[in-house]
């Protein structure tokens, strides 16, 4: 394993990369490649990269970019892309077309704010716009937990019984453009971890298809529902992906959902991406207190863990969601899903808290706001905006 | 290091300077960079026009060219990456007597927002697209485009495009623009008039600018300066005009062809759709 200090964008791109090379006993790889801020170092490691079999094409735009890796995907190359903010927004059609195709198709999402108005800081309204899209959603909080979570992904993707693309999220800048220490794993070990890909419906001299017909609202509700049975074949196949990543890699990978300090909490915070890392120290000094409060690192958001969010807070009284995104009319998106899933098996507070949007710093002593307005309330009310400057 | 002169200092007034929004100031572009030198041609390009500035409105969609929007003072819209040109459009359909100006880069242009150029030029839409060629995406860090010489390399084209780029002359013209012209940020004088003819022309007219970018472009090619470019620009520039636009290629440092291109009559899209309008109201409709 070859420990580097590289930036977010720099491991995403080592990770694609070393995927990609695995699949060179099979079709090889391919991908588009259009530029936008913060991703834009990922496309250009990739477009940098010797692959033996393969080639990354410097599309015109994102939707073309999703319609080289559907073509490819198609043609059986392990197929990848990366995008932030309007860049997804443009190639929305093609995201959907790639997830109704049921082709495992992996892109880096570095989240950023949707413009206008035009700001380049994160917020992950971006990538969960895309939540209909019959993509699996992964949020990662750090260097590492994204390299591990690009090969997960791209097992799980590639299984029989899931073939779904994967969307991987990190935040802008924070991650994407600061260096963290992190394993890089080598390309014998990525090879032992990652079977040639294998599309089962791909595009074949001896079993021609038709890809993309016309169906009747009967074949098409037929077709929905098997995107939505392949969806709940995720938590397991992931669960099998992760034993191998530590069969293989001698490390475990975060999963779907991590429950820190959740056993005798109280009162427990929901948060994804670079939010839990904060959230985590604050927690870490409020137990050494005696509080007892806990967190859940929400990584699979796609599709959704409910029913392991609803374990993990049988006992709780109160659950605070930290949204870096919102849904205008609504709220924040992770909190819709959490109440969602609590829905008549839990009468437990939970109270939604809108912070760091537009790229706002996500700070302790938001963070320890929070807790103390969560402790004082009796009952949960509409979406809290919480100030971004302390 | 930049200097910086206080305003009140200054003995006399750039004459460009009531044009500007100098509270945006300073602006984003690096030293060296040909843009502003595109702005300083455009505002004395609509000064000797005498346009009504209420009446004249700039489109720009994102990238470096794409913050000229932002420092006209005047209507200006800021659009998204690619999508200048519907907007203008609309701008333009809606309110006839408008100017409508779209101001934007390579990238943002024919790349991401080709389909929109060459249906503009198509149905002859009256926009002045003026296009400001650095031969990259500059503003996400220097990124091969479509307008990128063949063996020049771009971040993602560590070793070199393979691909050939538009010649943007040609496919305005074959698309069907009515006024076509191509200059480098040295020429500046040529550059003004052409501006000038290509506000005052009726239909869809189309002017190219070829802009030191020498961040990026000039920088990881090993061009030199920005002045450096220049004088490059000076050296290389075949001035001929009315050249057949099939001849307008651009190689990586080989002579450039410059000049108005193209300057034909074909009536616009409005006139089509009021002599259309006039068929039906006096039932002589086929
Ligand atoms: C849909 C979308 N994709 C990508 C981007 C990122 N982006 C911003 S500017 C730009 C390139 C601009 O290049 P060009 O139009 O040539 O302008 P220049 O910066 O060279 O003047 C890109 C790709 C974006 N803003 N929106
Ligand atoms: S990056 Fe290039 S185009 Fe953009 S402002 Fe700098 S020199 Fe000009
Ligand atoms: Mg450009």
């Amino acid at each position: 394993m070859a420990r580097a200090l590289v930036t977010g964008n720099h491991a995403a791109g080592y990770a694609l990369s070393v995927a990609g090379e695995a699949n060179r006993q099979a079709r090889g790889c391919a991908a588009g490649a259009y530029p936008i801020t913060p991703q834009t170092e990922i496309i250009e490691y990739l477009r940098s990269f010797a692959f033996t079999k393969g080639y990354i094409v410097p599309v015109e735009s994102e939707h073309s970019a999703m319609g080289v890796c559907i073509g490819a995907s198609l043609a059986g190359a392990r197929a990848m892309t990366a995008s932030s903010a309007n860049g997804l927004a443009y190639m929305n059609e093609n995201v959907f077309a790639a997830g109704y195709y049921r082709l495992p198709i992996i892109m880096i999402a570095v989240n950023r704010t949707l413009g206008p108005p035009w700001n380049i800081w994160v917020d992950q309204g971006d990538s969960l716009s895309l939540r209909d899209a019959a993509w699996m959603q992964f949020y990662t909080e750090s260097h590492q937990d994204l390299v591990d979570t690009i090969l997960v992904a791209f097992r799980v993707a590639e299984d029989h019984r899931v073939l779904l693309p994967a969307l991987v999220a990190l935040d802008g800048f924070v991650v994407s453009h600061t260096q963290m220490v992190v394993d890089l794993p080598e390309q014998q070990l990525v090879d032992r971890y990652l079977p040639p890909c294998h599309v089962p419906h791909q595009v074949s001299y001896e079993h021609p298809v038709t890809v993309g017909g016309l169906t009747w609202p009967r074949e098409t509700e037929h077709h929905r529902i098997e995107v939505q049975r392949a969806m709940e074949q995720v938590p397991q196949v992931l669960s099998e992906a992760t034993e191998e990543f530590v069969k293989v890699f001698g490390r475990r990978p975060h999963t779907a959902l991590s429950c820190e300090y959740t056993e005798d909490a109280e009162v427990v915070l929901i948060a994804c991406n670079t939010m839990v890392r904060t959230l985590r120290n604050v927690v870490k000094e409020r137990r050494a207190k005696g509080e007892k409060i806990g967190l859940i690192k929400e990584k699979l958001f796609r599709p959704f863990p409910r029913a392991e969010l609803r374990a993990a807070l049988k006992n709780v009284k109160k659950v605070g969601v930290l949204d870096r995104n919102h849904s205008p009319g609504s709220g924040g998106i992770f909190w819709q899903e959490v109440t969602t899933s609590l829905q008549g098996h839990s009468d437990v507070l939970v109270q939604d808290y809108l912070v760091g949007l537009g790229g706002g710093d996500v700070t302790p002593a938001i963070i320890n706001d929070i807790i103390d307005d969560l402790y004082r309330r009796k009952q949960a009310a509409e979406p809290v905006w919480k100030e971004v400057v302390a | 290091m930049t200097q910086l002169v206080e305003p009140q200092a200054c003995a006399f007034e750039n004459p460009v300077e009531p044009y500007l929004r100098t509270e945006r100031m300073p602006h984003i572009w690096c030293p060296g960079c040909g843009i502003g030198t595109t702005v300083n041609c455009f505002v004395r390009a609509i000064e000797q026009c005498q346009i009504d500035l209420d009446k004249l409105s700039i489109v720009s969609g994102i990238g470096c060219t794409g913050r000229v929007a932002g420092y006209l003072r005047l209507d200006s819209f800021h659009t998204t990456h690619g999508r200048a040109i519907p907007f203008a459009t609309g701008l333009k359909l809606a309110n006839p007597e408008l100017k409508v100006v779209v101001y934007s880069g390579d990238g943002d242009l024919i790349a991401i927002g080709g389909n929109h150029f060459i249906h503009a030029a198509r149905r002859n839409v009256d926009l002045t697209v003026i296009c400001v060629n650095n031969f990259n995406y500059a503003m996400t860090g220097g990124q091969a485009a479509s307008t990128t010489p063949i063996d020049a390399v771009g971040t993602t084209a560590p070793y070199g495009v393979v691909e050939k780029p538009f010649n943007l002359p040609f496919l305005a013209e074959s698309c069907g623009a009515t006024y076509v012209a191509r200059w480098t940020a040295f020429h500046v004088r040529q550059l003004t008039k052409a501006m000038i003819e290509a506000i005052n022309k009726k239909g869809f007219s189309f002017v190219e600018v070829i802009t030191p970018c020498p961040t990026l472009y000039e920088r990881r090619n090993r061009l030199g300066s920005g002045l450096d470019r220049m004088q490059w620009f000076k050296d290389n520039s075949i001035i001929k005009n009315n050249t057949d636009t099939r001849e307008c290629d651009i190689e990586f440092q080989k002579p450039i062809i410059c000049g108005r291109f193209v300057d034909v009559e074909r009536p616009s899209l409005l006139e089509n759709i009021h002599a259309k309008l006039e068929q039906i109201r006096s039932g002589k409709r086929r």
